[in-house]
């Protein structure tokens, strides 16, 4: 993929060092994912401009933003659009105000797109009822998405999400987490989404990095990251097979959706609410289950036939197991009682089932 | 018609009190942002010298700042070279008096002002294309209008009620430096209680509706919050 920029970031302070390099791509969701204080939300910040001089290098563009010498662009000279984790609205304005705060110092020497105008943000963003309000009267949820619409009417050449749901409750997540696949969908515009969340990185972005103290672990698209057994993601307890599929059938089953994989598998979801014809299914490790013989007279729909290709032990008691199937990988994690019993081995023919319902997927 | 003995006074006083302040938010904007966001370790000292006023007899005060604004003090005598005449004993030398010894009631309530605005949403503001500046300016300054009207009152009302560094500095030139407390003083010395009175009272309800304005609206403002 073609790359907007380039961001060689170098911190160094008393007890933590980050030294990270990495191409910021022209299009779709950048994830850095990564325990607490491995580094995400100081690469952030280092690229808005808000640290002090740090010897990082960042181009964006036929632009330099910091050379680590001369060159330190302040915050409000980067076309950046920041979302914080606590959304950050000015208290002593109302909703419209605040972006309007936004629009009056939004960026304008972008020729290439038109900026969205104010009701297009609003709309995209489900905020149109809440503008004469004040921010303390809104919901967490809805404040992030003040705070998203804000960002975005800035007109920036590039977003940065810095853990915009975590300081939310489930429900909340839930009011913010559509809209922000919706961004993904609608807008050209690149993003970098810090998460520590596995399951926020699986439904919402196309690559990731994966961080650890400071330093770069695994780096790939999020089909790749989730599966492949170099990337520590494939190893998470919330482990799950990512994969980016067509719609080929939406019609009225029961509830349900056909969808075929990039490799022609063919498996049934939940039933798909978008007319969009792309869909990513979300498979979770622990709902897929193996079994030796062709399963046949289940109540199970998606039976599917692969070859173990490589069995990771997660602990004492559990054990990953990846299965190709037509080249694709899925994910099963099992007990290490039921691999023994079975006596399950790398290169072994097998089936692996999972329930319709059990398939999560977004747009 | 004789004029009431008094209004001269009142308005040399208020006259006094308006520039003092309008100076002091000038001076003290600056000062108490510096001081809210420095981490210089000379800060507890710089603190402590805008504090002296408030705990530092007026005559010690008026004193050091006779030395400082006569003809031979630096200040006094700079002013000396521009304008002919020194500052003590005149208007200007008033105001540049009152500057000194009302500081501490705007920077204070100032500066705890810019210490509660959180640094996160100037940040917040610098992403979306404000300049440090600009932040200040719309995002600091609003929100910490209640320290600007705390400030100002204190630092009027202080003003208004000065006695001992304006006989030591200003003296009691009618129409110069004769202050309103100045002129109750010279009244009761004269036994003349009747304006004594007058005066008293017009000092009083002002001090009175300006402080309780001030509470009023601070709480106002908080319930709001």
């Amino acid at each position: 993929m073609s790359s907007l920029g380039q961001a060689n970031i170098k911190v160094s302070r008393p007890g933590f060092k980050l030294a990270v390099d990495f191409a910021i791509p022209q299009h779709g969701v950048l994830g850095l994912f990564g325990p607490s204080g491995c580094g995400k939300t100081t690469i952030l910040r280092v690229l808005a401009g808000l640290e002090q001089q740090t010897p990082s290098v960042i181009t964006i563009g036929d632009k330099t933003w910091q050379d680590g010498a001369q060159i330190n662009l302040p915050p409000e000279q980067r076309n950046i659009g920041y979302v914080f984790q606590d959304s950050l609205l000015f208290p002593h304005l109302s909703v419209a105000k605040n972006l309007n705060y936004a629009l009056k110092r939004k960026v304008n020497n972008r020729q290439v797109e038109t900026p969205m105008n104010q009701d297009e943000v609003t709309e995209l963003l489900g905020i149109e009822h809440l503008l004469e309000k004040n921010p303390n009267q809104l919901s967490g949820g809805e404040q992030q998405r003040v705070a998203i619409a804000r960002a975005l009417l800035r007109n920036p050449d590039l977003l940065l999400l810095d853990e915009p749901l975590a300081s939310l409750d489930q429900q909340r997540k839930s009011d913010v987490l559509p809209f922000l696949q919706r961004l993904h969908r609608e807008l050209s515009i690149p993003m970098l989404y810090v998460s520590h969340s596995l399951e926020e990185v699986m439904m919402i972005c196309d690559a990731v990095i994966t961080l650890n103290d400071g330093q770069v672990i695994y780096q790939g698209s999020v089909v790749e990251a989730m599966t492949s057994p170099q990337s520590p993601l494939s190893a998470d307890s919330h482990a799950a097979t990512v994969l980016e599929c067509q719609v080929s059938n939406n019609g009225n089953h029961h509830g349900l959706t056909q969808v075929r994989t990039a490799q022609d598998n063919v498996l049934w979801i939940k039933r798909f609410q978008s007319d969009s014809q792309k869909v990513r299914v979300v498979v979770p490790a622990d709902e897929v289950s193996l079994c030796l013989q062709p399963p046949t007279h289940s109540t199970i729909l998606n039976a599917l036939a692969g070859e173990v290709v490589a069995i990771q032990a997660l602990n004492q008691h559990d054990q990953m197991v990846s299965v190709a199937v037509n080249s694709e990988i899925f994910l099963s994690r099992i007990s290490t009682k039921s691999l023994v019993e079975l006596d399950i081995k790398t290169g072994q023919p097998l089936w692996l089932q999972f329930k319709a319902q059990s398939a999560r997927n977004c747009a | 018609m004789n004029e009431f003995p008094g209004l001269t006074p009142l308005l040399l006083t208020l006259k006094l009190a308006v520039i003092t302040t309008v100076i002091l938010l000038l001076l003290s904007t600056p000062l108490a942002w510096w001081l809210a966001k420095t981490k210089t370790r000379f800060k507890p000292l710089i603190e402590a010298i805008v504090a002296l006023p408030i705990v530092l007899p007026p005559t010690v005060m008026g004193f050091y700042l006779l030395l400082l604004l006569g003809p031979q003090g630096w200040l006094g005598g700079l002013w000396n070279q521009l304008t002919g005449h020194a500052l003590t004993f005149t208007f200007e030398g008033l105001v540049v008096a009152s500057v000194f010894y009302s500081l501490p009631f705007v920077v204070q309530p100032l500066q705890s002002a810019f210490e509660s605005v959180s640094p996160r949403l100037v940040e917040a503001a610098r992403t979306l294309g404000a300049t440090r500046r600009d932040a200040f300016f719309s995002v600091v300054v609003p929100l910490a209008k209640r320290g600007f009207l705390t400030g100002s009152v204190l630092g009027f009302a202080h003003t208004l009620g000065e006695f001992g560094v304006v006989l030591m500095v200003g003296g009691n030139i009618p129409r110069e430096t004769r202050v309103i407390s100045i002129a109750i003083y010279d009244q009761v010395e004269m036994m003349q209680y009747g304006i004594a009175h007058t005066l008293s009272a017009i000092l009083l309800i002002l001090a009175f509706v300006l402080i309780f304005t001030m509470y009023y609206v601070n709480h106002r403002a908080r319930q709001k919050s």
